[in-house]
């Protein structure tokens, strides 16, 4: 009585440690990048949050006179993060408040919003334009409107805008950020909003600012 | 004896009265403003709120908003006596010279643009200078400029404001899917 055993071939077992390794490689990759967006996400939640709550504790620095030379000290230290806000957005109508960072790189925007390098600030005037993403803190302003109000509190004062036009231009058009005799801020966003990759576009409000006295 | 008192009163309160009110000498409207000043800022006397005496000098005073701050300067719109607000005008200064904003005394590389700034202008002489935080400060003069200034060339270039996060999330999900794809395989036919 013959006995047949079936034995895979050199071939088929070097294809199907292939598969292993590609699957042990694909559950890796896979793992690595989720944990990446979710590590992402998690900073951009924290860091927004505690970049705000740093600069308005910063508006009204606690009184030290009475502190140990050591605590003052340790005090300073625990608020020179490398990223600090140095103004928060809001927008009322679209509930949204956000930090404003001093520079527009990945990190900055990941927290919060950022100053376009080359541009004004609201305290020195000029035309401000702020940047942020389009997948995150700046979705929202699909929704807003002309005559909507944004507020941008510094450290010296709170400044008032309304916005005046919303345009939609290709990425490479710089006429809007054109510099300003009056004061006026830009936002400036991907577009369009829900798009994977490079958007070949940018969603631009612009908006002048209100005067003290005039309101 | 009660006119002795009341003359007495009347004469202290000249007195007092003559020390501590400047000697107004002209109003916005009499100022005599020298061609120079009215060439270089022919709406003066719409933005002019009063004039007083300071070192023994004329100027007008003018209220306005602030617009933007620069190296050693300042710029600023008047308001115009109809509610409307001049052209822009600068001002030189120093980063260190104190102003008063909102009654406290503030240095000009802390100003910014909205607050509400107190400028003079000499009736004989087209020069400007910001009101110092103390009325006993030194007033600082500089030449007025003809017109609006120009504004910087602008060097920003569009942001990226484009995360990578989604693309990485996706492609994350497309190879754990492809992982588990090949598990569902492998496992089928080791059964």
């Amino acid at each position: 009585m013959s006995h047949s055993t079936h034995h895979p071939s050199n071939g088929t077992r070097g294809f199907a440690r292939v598969l292993r390794w590609s699957e042990v490689a694909a559950y890796v990759a896979g793992a690595l990048l989720c944990s990446l967006f979710a590590l992402a996400q998690a900073d951009s939640a924290l860091g927004s949050t505690n970049a705000i709550e740093d600069f308005a504790a910063s508006l009204n620095p606690p009184d030290q006179t009475l502190w140990a030379a050591s605590r003052v000290r340790d005090y300073q230290a625990a608020h020179l993060a490398p990223v600090k806000a140095v103004a928060v957005l809001t927008i009322p109508s679209l509930k949204l408040e956000v930090p404003v960072f001093e520079h527009d790189d990945e990190i900055s925007l990941n927290r919060g919003a950022g100053f376009v390098a080359g541009m004004g600030t609201p305290d020195t005037g000029g035309n401000v334009g702020i940047a942020g993403h389009r997948d995150g803190f700046f979705r929202v302003l699909k929704d807003i409107k002309v005559g909507d109000v944004i507020d941008v509190r510094t450290r010296i004062k709170m400044h008032r805008y309304r916005v005046t036009s919303i345009d939609i231009v290709d990425k490479d058009d710089k006429r809007l950020l054109a510099d300003t005799d009056e004061p006026g801020v830009t936002l400036v966003t991907c577009y369009p909003f829900y798009y994977l990759g490079n958007a070949p576009q940018r969603f631009i409000v612009a908006a002048t600012y209100v005067w003290p006295s005039d309101s | 004896m009660r006119r002795s008192i009341y003359l007495s009163i009347i004469g202290v309160t000249a007195v007092l009265g003559g020390v501590s009110a400047p000697v107004l000498a002209a109003d916005c409207a009499t100022a005599q403003f020298s061609d120079a000043v009215l060439a270089r800022f022919p709406n003066i006397r719409a933005v002019c709120t009063e004039v007083i005496e300071k070192d023994g000098q004329q100027y007008a005073v003018v209220k306005g908003d602030l617009v933007r701050t620069g190296n050693n300067a300042v710029y600023m719109k008047f308001n115009l006596a109809d509610g409307t607000k001049s052209d822009t005008r600068k001002i030189e200064t120093r980063p260190e010279f104190r102003v008063k904003v909102d009654g406290k005394p503030v240095s000009v590389r802390n100003l910014a643009v909205g607050q509400q700034l107190t400028a003079y202008v000499k009736v004989s002489d087209p020069v400007i200078a910001l009101e110092p935080a103390e009325s006993t400060d030194q007033l600082a003069s500089y030449p007025m400029e003809e017109a609006a200034p120009a504004m910087a060339a602008n060097t920003a270039e569009m942001p990226r404001t484009a995360s990578p996060m989604p693309a990485v999330a996706s492609l994350g999900a497309l190879l754990l899917a492809f992982a588990g794809m090949l598990t569902f395989f492998r496992l089928r036919r080791e059964s």
